[in-house]
């Protein structure tokens, strides 16, 4: 049911059941937020988002009142403005004055809206409470001084991955967001995926910035640097560079990394290939259901906690990464040269997945650093390059070549088709492989394929959030015929929405933008499975030993 | 009473008396409820009231006082431990009756002093110095020269119909309460009328909600009843955290089972089957008294499956806060018994339709509750006879602070609050002025002399600006700074807020520093300072207009209240402190200054030595001066002098 209310004097529509906020996004009325999280329950927390209401005495915030159809409303009265001011300036006032030292500086909503409300005075003298940095964690690290406490992280950790690692500690002035028994994120039950840096609007969570070790190797003249980069990331930093969004930028960044000093790239989403030619041979002669994806090491780490019994469902097979990893590891150890090697993927839990026990060859990590896209973009910055005059770049031989079915990767179903041309290749039933399944490509949280080689059907399941994957293992034992195949991706739209991309407030376009790269990569790609990749047929020719092919997966302990 | 369907269950005990007029009743049933209603008595019986304030005041050690003396004598009595009688300031109260005579009211009453009045006492003696009044009983013999209780001045005005036997019955005898009455109106709504009857009879009443809001209760009620779930929830309110409000104590201490029965007349009307009593854990004597009345009320089948086979079942149970304001807000109460952090959610949608567990829920005042019965008793045209157009019934003031009697003023609405503080509770002891009253707690009013006169009606306070809040007054004299009141309310804010929203969160603190600011002297008096002050109580307007209109809940929303309304009425006193440096109450430390007289003294240097910011000087035997700027104003060396010379301005 539709009516009519009058926004700043002019009538809009507006739909029953719809809240004041949504009538006025729909009509490109801008009001500033900062606890809302598109998609989700309004909690009303921050109160940026009041507005004036005839007839109400108080402010009413508009992303959690439903509207009306005698309304009359103006988001910019002076009224409005001054609460707005209010709640920023008070938000200043406890915040630190580090802008300038600040790893958000110039992407930070704090900045932003103090900004766009002009604020110019220091209304309360700045005291803020003082705390200690975490810097425990592989990945994430976390600064509750510069906290303000809007609750992003809490719910996408509650909500979208399940850990519930992070809550409100204590109350009122008091209050500050905490770990179980308040310990360093490395001992909590944190799965290191990162969303909780991309949900954040200031610099209170951010990544651990690896890329000193990464410089220091490259101006080491005994080590040869190796770089692998994901395409993934190749579509992700467009914007970055003042590029529209979701362009492909993976080979100029090849480009640039050559021109700032690494040896050798290669091309990381050959491991996609390899881990979907490898899960498919195994799949065809696999006698147990269901078998699990170990791709994501963020779900990895979070069967290790809470599905330790069904650590033996997770196939055999190492990631993408610890696979191309493990490889050049081999190659390098045999030739005796001291390497350092660096994989820049959007994932915030594989600087925690290259220090796995399981990992390391004679002790040494194959992959030595893990640098998310937004450290690569920094990486680029502090060396001065432009991007804008260089010419693309392919990377090394042997492991230079992807096929589309490596480039799907990213987005979530992809895996899963990737490995389903493996497997119709590998029974010869190449002529059945699907330019694109589109019930894997659709945006579900759960996406399903059954398919038939040789009378046998394979049922796959495709699975992006930690919190929907929980609970979809959770009612595996009630299930009549569990699935043949599940892929698990931890992070909320997959990779392209990984917890090392850059951030932007409002994603989703970019996020659209990224996934229509890769599958626009795909259709273009003359390659469309692994086994048709030849940097795939000289590794099988070449395989490394199961030994350094193999996971090992433990149970861990979590606090709550 | 009245008449009952004939298939209903009900337990032996009280069928019969339920069922039969009281002059019908079966003649030994008759003499029984006479016996628990004290007409007649066959031993001495002695009522000690043992609530939280007789229990500070020392009551426990008047009960082993009684015990002792009357184990000493031999003499078999009777000793009922009950709640409040309503004057707090008489604590501890100590009532006596002999059979045939009128139970007579004692105050103060220490353990010194229980074998010289009751020896008094068993001689047909009262001692005027010891004694509050009798009550009066037609089926008694009254003292002479013993005032009446009902002719006191505290009571006279008062209506007690909320407290109805409290301080007079034993709070765990359902016997005693169902023999004065009780019960009777559950009985009386199950029975002969529907839920939606029963929640029109309530509208009728013209019932308003008694926790601060005002909201029509029947009207609530309604709105549950209608909204289509699977479940509904009842929730009591007994989360009373205002500081100076002890109303739903007393009730929980002294006559839970009337808390209990309104629980049971609303969780009918509204389709509950589910109630929930959520009570604050520090009240731990009203919990254990109010788990003992449920454990009866169960086994009497006044609550539990098939009510007096009426079909329909309750239960009720018990969940106690751990000390947040917060919780008190009925969202957050909400989201506490869920098993949530203690805080509140947006409203809209309001808990009516969606509300524990996501099941229409009505948050109702332990007042409010104790309110219905009266409704079912006699009626609810009779109910909305008490009062003003716009606030029916009777509401309960808990007064503290200066003056003469504290305790539960119950008045009908529409009484001005200068009846209840210089008419009820005896005005201002001593000869100290009158400077204050503070309605309704930390969210409530501090309001001057001249509102006084304001009737005590939802629609005329309105008017007036202000709200009568939960009933909490404290009566503040000459001696009290109302900018240290401002700061304590600003303190009480910033510990209490949840932390949810920004407004309340941050802007609490912020309120707090510049009332902090003005009555702390700066290191450095410079002319600058009086302008940051002066800014600073103008921001503190700003700041808390903003945060009243900015907040997600009540408290955020009506925390400045007090706070603005000091700075409304009480502006000198503020400019005072901001341009005099001077405190008129003499109550803020640091802006007490400290002046040798040069004539006194005799230069023994003993105050300079014991100053803490070495802010005397003075060569001995030569008179001393006190350095204004370094003096903090601790007054020790005040303490010190032996000679009086100094004093303070």
């Amino acid at each position: 049911m539709h009516f009519t209310i009058e926004v700043n004097n002019i009538p809009i529509k507006a739909h029953k059941g719809e809240t004041i906020l949504q009538a006025l996004q729909r009509n490109g009325i801008q009001v500033p937020t900062l606890c809302y999280m598109a998609g989700k329950l309004p909690t009303g927390a921050c109160r940026m988002c009041v507005v004036e209401v005839e007839g109400y005495p108080g402010l009413i915030p508009s992303c959690s009142h439903p509207v009306e159809d005698w309304m009359k409303i103006q988001t910019h009265s002076p009224r409005v403005i001054q609460a707005r001011k209010a709640v920023i300036e008070l938000l200043l006032a406890s915040h630190p004055d580090d802008c300038l030292y600040c790893v958000r500086n110039g992407n930070c909503e704090l900045q932003r809206y103090a900004e766009e409300l002009n604020i110019r005075e220091r209304k309360y003298p700045s005291r803020s409470h003082p705390a200690t940095i975490d810097k425990s964690s592989y990945s994430i690290t976390r600064d509750p001084a510069k906290c303000i406490l809007c609750g992003r992280c809490i719910r996408i950790c509650d909500e979208v991955i399940g850990v519930s690692t992070l809550e409100y500690m204590r109350r009122g002035n008091s209050m500050y967001i905490g770990t179980t028994l308040d310990k360093p994120m490395n001992i909590s039950n944190c799965i290191d995926c990162g969303q909780c840096v991309v949900a954040c609007p200031t610099g209170a969570l951010y990544e651990r910035d690896d890329t000193d070790s990464v410089h220091k190797a490259l101006y080491d003249k005994d080590t040869k640097v190796i770089a692998l980069i994901d395409a993934t990331t190749g579509i992700s930093v467009a914007e970055k560079f003042g590029v529209k969004a979701g362009k492909n930028l993976t080979n100029i960044l090849v480009a640039a990394l050559r021109k700032i000093g690494v040896d050798i790239l290669y091309n990381y989403n050959l491991g996609n290939d390899i881990y979907a030619h490898e899960m498919a041979r195994y799949l065809l002669q696999a006698n147990r259901k269901p078998v699990i994806s170990t791709s994501c090491p963020a779900w990895v780490k979070y069967a290790e906690e809470y599905f330790p019994s069904h650590l033996t469902y997770l196939a055999p097979i190492k990631s993408p990464m610890e696979i191309i990893g493990a490889t050049i590891g081999r190659d390098y150890t045999a030739s005796g040269e001291k390497t350092f090697t660096v994989a820049i993927t959007p994932c915030m839990a594989k600087k925690a997945e290259l220090a796995r026990a399981c990992n390391a060859i004679n002790n040494q990590q194959v992959i030595d650093a893990a640098l998310t896209t937004r450290e690569l973009v920094r990486f680029i910055r502090l060396h001065g390059i432009d991007i804008e005059h260089l010419e693309p770049e392919l990377p090394n031989d042997p492991y230079s070549t992807v096929s589309g079915a490596g480039l799907l990767f990213g987005s979530p179903g992809g895996e899963s088709e990737a490995i389903i041309r493996s497997m119709l290749a590998m029974q010869e039933k190449s002529a059945l492989i699907s330019a694109r399944i589109q019930k894997l490509r659709a945006s579900k949280p759960i996406k399903e394929y059954t398919f038939e080689i040789n009378d046998k059907s394979y049922h796959f399941v495709a699975i992006h959030g930690m919190a929907t994957a929980g609970a979809y293992l959770r009612s595996l034992p009630s299930m009549k015929q569990p699935p043949d195949y599940i892929e698990i991706m931890a992070c909320p739209d997959g990779c392209v929405n990984g917890g090392g991309q850059p951030i932007h407030k409002n994603n989703e376009s970019f996020i659209k933008a990224r996934t229509k790269s890769l599958f626009e990569l795909d259709e273009k790609s003359s390659l469309k499975i692994p086994i048709q990749n030849p940097a795939v047929k000289k590794w099988e020719q070449n395989k490394p030993d199961t030994s350094i092919l193999t996971p090992v997966f433990k149970q861990r302990d979590a606090l709550l | 009473m009245m008449a009952v369907e004939n298939d209903m269950q009900m337990p032996p005990f009280a069928a019969q008396y339920f069922a039969w007029p009281a002059d019908q009743l079966p003649k030994d049933l008759r003499k029984q409820v006479a016996c628990l209603r004290r007409d007649t008595i066959e031993k001495l019986h002695i009522f000690i009231a043992m609530d939280t304030s007789g229990i500070v005041a020392g009551a426990k050690k008047t009960l082993e006082a009684v015990y002792k003396y009357l184990n000493e004598r031999g003499i078999e009595a009777k000793v009922i431990e009950t709640g409040n009688m309503g004057i707090s300031s008489f604590s501890p109260v100590m009532e006596v009756q002999l059979p045939g005579y009128s139970r007579v009211c004692f105050k103060c009453v220490t353990s010194e002093t229980v074998p010289t009045i009751l020896d008094a006492v068993l001689n047909k003696e009262i001692l005027p110095e010891y004694a509050a009044g009798q009550y009066k009983n037609p089926l008694h013999e009254a003292y002479e020269n013993v005032p009446f209780m009902h002719e006191h001045p505290f009571f006279v005005r008062q209506n007690r119909l909320i407290l109805k036997n409290c301080g007079h019955i034993d709070p765990v005898n359902i016997d005693e309460y169902i023999a004065f009455g009780g019960y009777t109106p559950f009985l009386k709504a199950i029975s002969n009328y529907t839920p939606d009857v029963v929640c029109d009879l309530v509208e009728m009443s013209g019932l308003r909600g008694r926790s601060g809001s005002g909201f029509p209760v029947g009207e609530k009620w309604k709105i549950t009843l209608t909204t289509a779930a699977d479940e509904k929830f009842l929730i009591c309110n007994a989360d009373e955290s205002d500081p100076g409000a002890f109303m739903d104590r007393t009730l929980l201490e002294g006559i839970p089972h009337r808390i209990i029965e309104g629980i049971a007349i609303a969780s009918y009307a509204i389709g509950a089957k589910t109630a929930y009593l959520y009570i604050k854990n520090e009240y731990h004597l009203a919990i254990d008294r109010l788990e003992k009345a449920l454990i009866q009320a169960d086994a009497n089948g006044i609550i539990g499956n098939n009510i007096f086979n009426s079909g329909y079942s309750l239960h009720i149970k018990v969940v106690k806060g751990a000390g947040a304001f917060i919780c008190g807000e009925e969202t957050a109460l909400i989201s506490s018994i869920e098993g949530n952090r203690g805080m509140p959610r947006h409203k809209p949608p309001y808990p009516s339709t969606v509300g524990l567990f996501g099941k229409p829920t009505i948050v109702n005042n332990a007042e409010t509750l104790a309110s219905i019965p009266t409704i079912f008793e006699f009626g609810p045209q009779w109910f909305s006879k008490i009062g003003t157009q716009h606030s029916k019934g009777t509401k309960i003031f808990t007064v503290s602070g200066k003056v003469r009697f504290t305790g539960l003023v119950e008045i009908p609405l529409g009484t001005t609050f200068r009846e209840i503080i210089f008419g009820c509770c005896g005005g201002m002891p001593g000869d100290k002025n009158f400077k204050s009253l503070l309605i309704g707690g930390p969210l409530g009013y501090c309001i001057h002399e001249d509102l006084l006169d304001t009737p005590i009606d939802f629609k005329t306070l309105e008017k007036a600006g202000f709200t009568m809040g939960s009933g909490g007054l404290v009566v503040m004299d000459e001696d009290t700074c109302m900018v240290d009141m401002a700061m304590y309310f600003a303190s009480f804010i910033r510990r209490e807020s949840c932390g949810k929203c920004i407004p309340c969160r941050e802007g609490s603190k912020r309120m707090y520093e510049i009332l902090e600011m003005i009555t702390q002297k700066p290191a450095v008096q410079s002319g600058h300072d009086t302008l940051r002050r002066f800014k600073g109580i103008m921001q503190l307007g700003r700041l808390a207009e903003v945060i009243r209109d900015t907040s997600l809940c009540g408290l955020g929303k009506y925390a400045p209240n007090t706070v603005l309304s000091i700075l409304k009425y009480y502006h000198t006193e503020i400019e005072e402190h901001i341009y005099d440096r001077q405190c008129r109450a003499n109550v803020c430390k640091e802006l007490k200054t400290f002046y040798i007289d040069v004539e006194k003294c005799t230069g023994c240097h003993a105050c300079a030595s014991k100053c803490p910011t070495q802010a005397i000087i003075g060569s001995p035997r030569k008179p001393h001066f006190i350095v204004e700027e370094k003096c903090i104003g601790c007054g020790v060396c005040y303490d010190t002098c032996k000679f009086v010379a100094i004093y303070q301005k």
